[in-house]
This record gives C-alpha cells, structure tokens and sequence, in this order.
C-alpha cells in the first residue's frame, strides 16, 4: 500500500466511526461501541504498519485543497518521527480508553452518542498530529474544540456540565484568536502556512516579527494546553465522563499545544523562549498548589495535568518536552483510569454521596488491590522517583534547563523553582494516595465489603498503562535518562539526547521528591479544609460581567439611541409634512381664500350697484360705453 | 434558451397567474410556487454546472435594446434590457433560487391569504433575481425597487403584531437608501458614453461586431477631445462601460479628470459614498442596521428566511458590482472607513446579539455582525478578502435560513421566541436539537463548515491587506469570540439542562417531515461548502482578479 493512501486510511477510519455512530444510532449502541472499539485497534495497526513502512526521515505529502487566485491552499501531511510517535499514542491511548469505556459506560442510554464523539475526537486529533500546515491545523484544531466541548457536556441534563463545556470552548477560542492572528502574520511574512518550510531557517524576517509570530501562535498552546492564565477550563472539564478526561484533558488534546511548540519550535526568538518558560513555571506552580487542596479526586489529577503542562513547556517544545508529553500520557491516563475505576467501584456500591469526594473514600486498597498498585506505579511515574518513566523524562527537561542556563542565566532560577515543582508534585500525590487508600473507609453510605474490582476491561487497560510508566520501558538503564531509545526514535540522525548528562539534576531532582513524599506522609491524615480562591471570580468580574453588561449597555442604545435617531429623524419628516399641509392649507389656500375673498367684497361692493332698478342699469351702461369710447378713444394715435 | 430571462420572468409569469385564477384553486397555489421555484433553482443548477469556470467575462449575455431616445443636441438615451452573468452574480443567483426553493417549502405554513402570498412571493422571486443578474444600471435600478413592494406587503400583511410599522421601517429606511442610489445612477448616466452605440451614430461602423480595438480606441480618443457632435453621443446605463474610465465625458461630473467637486468634496467621492450608503442600509451595516431585527421579528418565517438569505446580499453584491467597480478610486480613499464600519458592525452585532432573548432577534443581529466581515473583506481590496466577503455572503445566505427556519419551528408550535421560555428542549426535542447544535456551530465559524472559510479569508485579506491597519483584523477576530459567546449561551440556556418550558409543554413536538426536508439540504449545503470551498472560488476568483486590476496603476 502507499503511503498517501495508508495516511489518509490512519485520517478516515475514525472519521468512518463518527458516520458509523450518527446513522446506526440509539438502537444500535452496543453495536456502535463494538465497532468503534475494532476501527481504533484497526488504526493502531495502520499506524504501526506506517511507521514499519515509512522511510525515515520526515515526508511530506501535499495536496491541492483549493485555491484563491494563485493562491493554493494546500492540505499536505508531514510525516517525521514525531508524527509517528504521535499516531501511535493517540491510536493506542484511545483504544484501551474505548475498551474501559465499554465497562464504565455500560448502563449509559446513549452509547452510540458517547463512542461517536470519542471517534470524532480521534480524528480531529490525527487530522492535527498528521498536518504540515498551520492553516489545516488550526481546522482541526477546532474540530478537537468541539469534540471536546461535546464530550464534556455529554451528560446534557447535568447544568454543571453544560456550563463546563460552554466554558471550555469559549476559553479555548480566546486563545485561538492569538493563534489565528499568528496564522496570519506567519502568512504574511512567509506567504504560506506551511511549516515544513522553517527548517531553512533565517527567512530574513526581522526578529521582532518572528518574536510576535512566535507569541501569537504561543497563544494557542495556552489555550488548549490551559496554561496560566488560561488554564481555569481545565478543572471544570472534569464534568466530563472519566475516560473523556484520561483520553482528551490528560494524554493527548490538552498536549496538542506542546505538540504545537514542537512543531514551530523553530521560529521561537530567544524572547519567545523566555515568555514561555515564564508561563510554564507560573503555571507549573500554580497547578501543583491548587492540586494540595482539592477534595475531589478527579480535580486533584486535573491540577495536576495543568502542572505537568507547565513543566513541559519548560522543555520549550524541544525533544525533551516531547518526551515527558509521552510518559505524561501514559502514567496521567492511567491515573484517571485508576480514578474512573475507583468511582466506578464505588457507583456500584452505593448512592446518595459523591463518589469523586476523597472525604468519603480511604482504606480503598484492602477493597482495590489491583487499581491501587496502578494508581501507586502511575503516582510514582508522576512524581518522578527512580526507576519509572516519569524520572527519565523529568530529568531530561531540567537537564535541558540547565543547559539553557549556560546561555542565560535567567534559566537558573526556572530550574530552581522547577526542583520546586517536583516537590510540591511527590507532595500533593502522596496524599492523595494515602486519603483514597491509606486508613480506613470513611464513607456512612457504602459498606464496605459492596466495593469490589471491575471486569476486566477496565483492568486491562489499567494494567497496559502502568506497565507503561515503568522506567525500563524506555530505557535499559532506567537510572540514565540520557540511555533511552526515545532519542533514537525522534531524531534518528544523531540518536542521543541533546543534553549533557549530569547526575546532579538526578540526585538534586529525586531528593526533592523524597522530601515531597515525607512531608505528604506527614500530613496526610489532615484534610485541608482550606480552599484557594480560583481565578474564576476574577475572570467573571473582569471579563464576563463587563462583556455581559456592555452588551446590555450596547443594546439599549440601539434601542434609545440609534433607533430614537431614526426615529426623530422620520418623525421630523412627518412635522415637516405638517407644517408644509398647514402652509399649504393656510398660506397657499389662503392666498386663494384671499384673492376669492377679496373678489366675494368687491362682488357685495359692485352688487350694490346692481340694485334691481331698471334706470340705474341703463345709467350705469352709459356711464360704461361712455368711459369705453372714451378710453378707446383716447388710445388713437393720430 | 434564453436562460437567463427564464430564471427572472418564469416566476414573474406565474406570479401574474396566481393572481388571475380564481380562488377555487387555492390549495393549488403553493404547488405553484413550489414547482415554479423548483425550476428555477434547477435553472441555477444548470447554469452553475455550465459556467465556464476559467472565464472571467460576463457570460450568458443577453441584450436588448430596449428604450432609445434621441433627444437632440442632448445626445442619445439608451437604456438596455442587458442580463449576464460573472463570478460575482453566480454565487448570489444560485444562492437565489435554493433558497427561494427552500422559502417556498416553509410557506406551505401560511394559511391565509394564500393567493396574494404565492403572487406576491414569486414576484419577489422574479425581481431578485433580476438585480443579480442586470448589468444595466437602470434596469438593476428597476429591479432593485420593485423587490420592495412585494416584500412591504409580505411582511406587512402576514407578519406578527406590529408588522405595520416594521413593514413600513424597512420599506422607508430602503427607500431612503435606493434615493442616493438613483442620485448617482442619473449623474453616472450624463458621463458616460457608450462608444460601440456612439461609433454607430456617428458612422464609423454599421454594426457593433465591427467594432475592432483600434477603432474602439479611436472613439475613446475623440470622446476625451469632445470631438464628437453632441447629437450623435450616445449615454448609457451599461455597468461593464461604467467601470472603463475612458467612457467618462472629460467635462462630466463623475468623470475622471473633470475634477468636479460638489459642497468641496470631489464628486465621484460623494459619489461613493452615495452608493456605500445606499447599499450599506441593505446589507445592514451599523449605524444604518435598525430595520433589520424589527423586520425579522414580524416577518413570518419564510420572508425572514428570504431577507436574511438573499436580501441582505443585495447591499454586498451592490459594493462590488456598482461602487467599487465604477469608483475604485472611491474604495481606496475611503477603505479604512468602510472596513471602520465593517469592524463595528461585527462588534456591535455580536454584543447586541448577546444581550438578546428574543431568539429570532438575537439570529437577525447576528447577521448584522456576519455581514460586518463581508464589509471588512471588500474593504481590505485584497484578492483573498473580497472572494471570502462573497463566499461568506454565500454561505450566510445557507446558514441564515436554516437559522429562521429552526426558529421557526418553535414558534409555529409555541408561538414564544423568548429565550428564557425554554429549557433543555434536547430532551423533548433531539432531532430539532441536533440540527440547531449544526447551525449554531457552523455560524460560530467552526472549520468544516462553510462559515469558516468565509470569516477566516476575510480576516486575512484584512490582515494582509496593505490599505487597512492591523488592528481592524485584531478586532474583527475578538468577534469571533462574541459569536461563539451568543450562540453557545443560547444553547446551553434553551436546549440544556432539565427540560422546562413556560406554556404549552404538549405542542412540543420534533421536527416533522416538511421541515427535515427544508433542513437537511442546508445542513448538508454549509457542510460541503465548507470542506470543497473551491466550489465557489473557481467560480468567484477569475472574475475577482480581472476585478483587482482596477487598483493596479
């Protein structure tokens, strides 16, 4: 088979599952799931069968889609090695989350709906991974919008959900704006959207452009990436159904932005750099504090990823960020699995309470075994201890960090605050661990012997993906980040990680950690009560009550005023019409009444000389031809 | 055939049909007009399918002499029934006849009055058409007006409560705007020449097809030297002559080089903006858009679907064939402003679209935003802006009717509009549901559907477009937020959540089969339009080209 036509079989066949689920539909939801389920190990296949195929070295393929005048806008593939690595994330990841789903959506009325816009994401997500446009890729991009906003608000009847999805595609189209103008001023300066063209770099575009092309398309990645300050949607996304937020807001959509940088990482100014290690720590930070005092397990793991976003940013879109996007989707998804497990145990047990509320939960291991060993394996990968993927690519960011600081300085205090980082991450984790399974069941409204493991299609998938987020998958020394097959995969060339190893960073990074674990042991019989306010309230105050109320504003002038205006000025037509009738009626009428008026006075005045009486009338005809012969007369020239 | 006289003059026929048969025939008369506008779009279709798509000339050309005067040392009068077509009017005469199609479906609701609806309907259907396809200023003129008396008494006559005055609001407001039109039309007409008709009076040639280039340029020469004797000018109202500088009278008022000025602006200036202002009333742009939300909200469904699908197209359409054809010097000068304005009406329509609760109010200033980027990508005078200000009024025309027509829906049953009237109607409701969820989407813009490229192209030939700062495109982008903003809102309110509604819960039915009929086609229409868009630009961007010359110098 060629390769265009294996690319664009890897595009269709979840787009053919979407179609699949809207024509079968409702009666047919068991169906719809099956077949769903087949398409995504049929492309997993087709992506392995890519990569086997494909030359090594990156491949473009380009179509004409239309054009405008000369203009051709093309729709082209980019096929590299991180394509690659993409395609076979996104595919395996959805499959086993498609294969939980079975389980944990089993009793859900709407199947066909839920399947159909897991596939419709799929697609949208391949459409984004396989493009070498900008153009192209911010129309998926949309697209994984929607699927998004679709699959957060699945649960339609719940106002909550409705409310989290709205607000999820309205932030993401905020930043969007950005990435669109980017889109523009990237055309503008290159006259193409193709970014296949950046590897010859130096197009001599002055640097001040290229740093606001640069941050322009940084724009997108905070949206979708929900970096700081657009990362409240994020958490409330959680509304979703849990295998949603371990597919979309944990592997792979919200790492679309990462895979963004990478792939335009090349026009990025030392500016651009520097804004978007700035960005990536605060939010970093800021998501690893808000994840120490969440109650609900799913928000835990949401601030969670926000915070592990922000580390990968820091990586600045090189192979290292790349890296920790990879185990991050392993060791994150597994986690929300674990989670979706333990809330589907826990459904399945009893109602009338919160099932995410980890105020209610505890002493779970004795009741879980299995997902709590996962949900320990993962918890580690993310916190980044010695001998799980997490160490290895975490390294790799905060070895590049130090290299950077060798050109800046500036970077040495983003490695600090990054050690900082990993600290508050082993923290937060560690307690989290220890309220969902350390102790005993807190919870009135289940007993406790109800709780029992799934089928195992819910443990398959788990067990796949924390085997996964062990180190020695990817790397025969799992104490050496720099020995990873990772590095020949992505760049085949040279095959090595760019950094310079330095144990110190392994040494400096595990001993934060361990600190974070100790103090979370520590304190982990508390329950924070506290609560940190959210930007949210901010945000509405700042944004979405003055938009609301301008709007108001704006519509009552186009009631009072623009209308009123008009409205005056047909109403002045109307006076003046009035006024003209008036003149019409009393001057130029008038005038007439006048001339018969003063014609009726002089008629009564010559009336009176017609009295009746025979003599008069002859005198007064005498006295007429007399003044007439007389005036005749008087005209005679001789 | 003469097609394209077929496309104007079949509904016009069988609109003076409907009028003399006899009520008896009443139930018949819908049938009529569903099967005369059936034809119609069928006309459309095979006149699409058969333009020539490397062209950029006017093509299906029919002309007639229609009215010649001779009026002495005054020269000639000439005015010609002269009907063509080009990239600019394809689009809007396809655009047409579907949704005229469409209209024509939805008005099998109307109960009353039937035999002077349908006339008058077909009337409307013929007179559209007929703007879109004259290409001789007055007969464009004719058609342009005669479009407002059946539309008065479609709205005033079958409209909501306060129909008298919404029908009068839009009959006064385009009456007021067709004034200005009809200024400039006069003054175009005493400055320019025909030279073909002016070589025949004046001897040169016998017939038209003798007219070689050199002769041509001749004529033009002796024009320029008012050598020619005044008795054998000739005037004309011919579009494609108006837009050659070389027609003008040297002396003339709109000519060139007179340099005339008028209250000391210079006259083809005040020209301009004559017809900016005449056609922006009809597109509408803010400040002028007033009309537009009281007309949508008594007009019954069909007669918003088409004044909202093809009306307001009239005012885009007119930008590019009449003002900036005849006055490029006009659009240059003023570019800024008129993008000015596109920006605001995106702003404006958008912020007041959100403050709405009225939902067909709410769609109509939504489409005062949608025609803001149609202002802004003509605006922009780059290749790329202006083919998306006329894909984006293409895709407008789709999406704006599957919008009235999903309001509709609702209030045929319900007889309520308000927003807040309603909750989680998916419940009750998923096929209505799913059809608004597709519309709402593909008027927020989302790529894959035919709004994206109109608004994406439009912002670009703003963006890149060397006569307009940048912030215009930065600013019209943040509408695409606002859009997002109102039609999300409206979503979640209506169709989200617990379902509740305020009356009649019982007459809440889903869509029945006329209505997934009218709706299926557009749906399909925005998504194919939205993922092939070279459908239309093989067809706009010759003509377009030919079109941007007029600012190479």
């Amino acid at each position: 088979m060629n390769l265009a036509t294996l690319i664009w079989l890897i595009l269709l066949t979840p787009l053919s599952g979407f179609i699949l689920s809207v024509v079968l539909g409702r009666n047919y939801n068991q169906l719809v799931a099956n077949l769903t389920t087949f398409l995504s190990l049929l492309n997993l296949l087709f992506s392995f069968w890519l990569w086997k195929e494909s030359p090594s070295g990156s491949t473009s393929l380009i179509f004409n889609w239309f054009s405008i005048q000369q203009q051709a806008v093309q729709f082209g593939f980019l096929i590299n090695p991180l394509t690659q690595m993409m395609l076979l994330l996104v595919n395996f990841i959805a499959l086993l989350v498609q294969l939980f789903s079975m389980e944990y959506m089993a009793e859900e009325p709407a199947k066909y709906r839920y399947f159909g816009f897991l596939s419709l994401f799929v697609f949208s997500m391949l459409g984004i991974v396989l493009t070498n446009n900008l153009f192209v890729m911010y129309c998926f991009w949309e697209l994984v919008g929607l699927s998004s906003y679709l699959l957060i608000g699945f649960w339609y009847r719940k106002p909550e959900a409705v409310e989290a999805s709205k607000k999820a595609f309205l932030v993401n189209r905020v930043g969007d704006i950005g990435f669109l103008l980017g889109i523009f001023l990237f055309f503008y300066q290159f006259g193409t959207t193709d970014f296949t063209i950046l590897k010859d770099a130096d197009n001599g575009v002055s640097a001040p452009m290229l740093t606001l092309t640069g941050l322009l398309l940084f724009c997108g990645c905070i949206g979708k990436s929900a970096q700081f300050p657009l990362h409240t949607w994020l958490p409330d996304a959680m509304e979703g159904p849990t295998p949603v937020s371990a597919l979309i807001h944990a592997a792979t959509m919200v790492a679309a932005g990462i895979f963004l940088l990478a792939r335009v990482q090349p026009i990025f100014t030392a500016d651009v750099n520097l804004t978007i290690a700035v960005i990536g720590t605060i939010t970093m930070l800021l998501g690893a504090i808000y994840a120490i005092f969440q109650t609900d397990i799913k928000k835990v793991l949401a601030y969670s990823t926000i915070s592990q976003l922000g580390l990968m940013l820091l990586g600045l879109g090189t192979e290292a960020s790349v890296f920790h996007l990879l185990t991050h989707a392993f060791f994150k998804a597994g986690l929300f699995l674990s989670a979706g497990s333990i809330i589907h145990a826990l459904h399945h047990a009893g109602h009338g309470f919160d099932a995410q509320d980890m105020r209610l939960m505890g002493g779970l291991r004795k009741h879980l075994p299995f997902t709590f060993v996962c949900y320990l394996i993962c918890s580690m990968a993310l916190a980044g201890l010695p001998l799980f993927s997490g160490f290895l690519s975490k390294d790799a960011i905060l070895m590049h960090l130090l290299e950077k600081a060798g050109e800046s300085r500036i970077y040495f205090i983003f490695l600090g605050l990054a050690f900082l980082g990993v600290g508050l991450t082993a923290f937060y984790m560690t307690r989290q661990i220890w309220m969902i399974f350390g102790g005993t069941l807190r919870n009135d409204h289940i007993a406790s012997e109800n709780i029992h493991e799934s089928s195992l299609k819910v443990k398959l998938p788990l067990g796949i993906l924390s085997v996964l987020s062990i180190g020695f998958v990817f790397s025969v020394n799992p104490l050496s980040a720099g020995d990873s097959w990772f590095w020949h995969f992505i760049s085949p060339e040279t095959g090595l990680m760019k950094h310079e190893e330095n144990h110190w960073i392994a040494i400096g990074s595990v001993t934060l950690a361990t600190i974070g674990i100790a103090a979370g042991y520590l304190s982990g019989k508390r329950v924070f009560s506290y609560q940190i306010p959210t930007f949210d309230p901010i945000y509405n105050r700042v944004l979405v009550i003055p938009t609301l109320g301008l709007s108001v504003l704006l519509q009552k002038f186009d009631k009072e005023v623009f209308d009123k205006v008009i409205d005056v000025f047909v109403k002045g037509h109307v006076v003046a019409a009035h006024m003209i009738a008036w003149f019409d009626r009393f001057f130029v009428d008038g005038l007439a009444n006048l001339s018969a008026f003063i014609a009726g006075r002089i008629g009564s005045i010559t009336r009176s000389f017609q009295g009746g009486k025979l003599q008069m009338y002859v005198v007064w005809a005498l006295v007429g031809l007399m003044s007439l012969i007389f005036f005749v007369i008087s005209q005679i020239e001789v | 055939m003469p097609i394209l006289s077929f496309l104007i003059f079949l509904p016009v026929l069988a609109s003076i049909l409907v009028a003399v048969l006899p009520d008896s025939y009443k139930s018949q008369f819908r049938w009529i007009a569903l099967i005369v506008t059936g034809l119609q779009l069928a006309g459309c279709i095979w006149v699409f399918t058969n333009f020539d798509r490397q062209s950029s000339d006017i093509q299906f050309l029919e002309q007639q002499d229609w009215i010649t005067l001779s009026l002495g040392s005054l020269g000639t009068v000439s005015i010609d029934y002269l009907i063509g077509l080009d990239g600019v009017s394809m689009p809007m005469a396809l655009l047409t006849g579907l949704v005229m199609f469409i209209g024509s479906i939805s008005s099998f609701e109307i109960k009353q009055k039937e035999k002077a609806y349908f006339s008058l309907y077909l009337l409307l259907s013929g007179s559209v058409m007929g703007c879109f396809l004259a290409l001789d200023f007055f007969l464009f003129y004719l058609f342009f007006e005669f479009m407002l008396l059946p539309m008065y008494f479609l709205i005033g006559l079958w409209g909501g409560p306060r129909r008298e005055y919404a029908s009068l609001k839009f009959f006064i407001y385009t009456l007021f705007g067709s004034i200005f039109i009809l200024i400039v039309m006069i003054g175009l007409y005493f400055s320019v020449i025909d030279p073909y008709e002016t070589a025949i009076h004046a001897g040169f040639i016998d017939v038209k097809s003798q007219m070689t280039p050199e002769i041509f340029g001749q004529i033009q020469e002796l024009i320029k030297e008012l050598k020619i004797a005044p008795e054998h000018m000739v005037h004309t109202f011919d579009m494609r002559l108006m837009t050659d500088s070389g027609n003008f009278l040297p002396q003339s008022l709109l000519s060139y080089v007179s340099g005339s000025t008028l209250f000391s602006v210079p006259a083809r200036y005040l020209a301009f903006i004559f017809l900016m202002i005449g056609f922006a009333i009809k597109l509408p742009a803010v400040p002028v858009h007033t009309w537009l939300p009281d007309a949508h909200v008594e007009a019954p469904t069909p007669v918003s679907v088409v004044l909202a699908g093809i009306l307001l197209k009239i005012g885009g359409y007119g930008f590019i064939r009449i003002a900036y054809s005849i006055f490029p010097d006009g659009a240059e000068n003023f570019a800024v402003w008129i993008a000015a304005f596109g920006v605001l009406s995106i702003i404006y329509g958008a912020y007041n679209a959100l403050a709405m609760n009225d939902l067909k109010k709410m769609i109509a200033y939504s489409s005062v935003s949608h025609m803001g980027f149609v202002m802004l990508g003509i605006a922009s005078l780059t290749s790329e802006g202006i083919n998306a200000a006329l894909y984006q009024m293409f895709s407008h025309g789709i999406l704006s009717s599957m919008l009235f027509l999903l309001v509709g829906v609702l209030y045929d049953r319900v007889h309520d509009r308000r927003i807040d009237s309603y909750r989680g109607l998916a419940v009750k409701m998923p096929v209505f549901t799913a059809f608004v969820a597709i519309a709402f989407f593909a008027s927020l813009g989302l790529p894959a559907f035919s709004g994206f490229i109109g608004e994406f192209f439009s912002l670009m030939g703003a963006f890149n477009s060397s006569f307009l700062p940048k912030i215009f495109a930065v600013l019209g982008a943040f509408g695409i937020v606002l859009g997002a903003g109102y039609f999300l809102w409206a979503l979640q309110k209506m169709f989200f959540g617990k379902f509740w509604v305020r009356e009649h819960e019982e007459l809440l039915t889903d869509l029945n089969f006329r209505e997934k009929i009218m709706l299926t086609p557009l749906a399909i229409l925005a998504f194919v339009f939205g993922i092939l868009p070279h459908l239309l630009f093989d067809i706009t961007s010759p003509t377009i080209s030919e079109f941007m010359k007029l600012w190479i110098k």
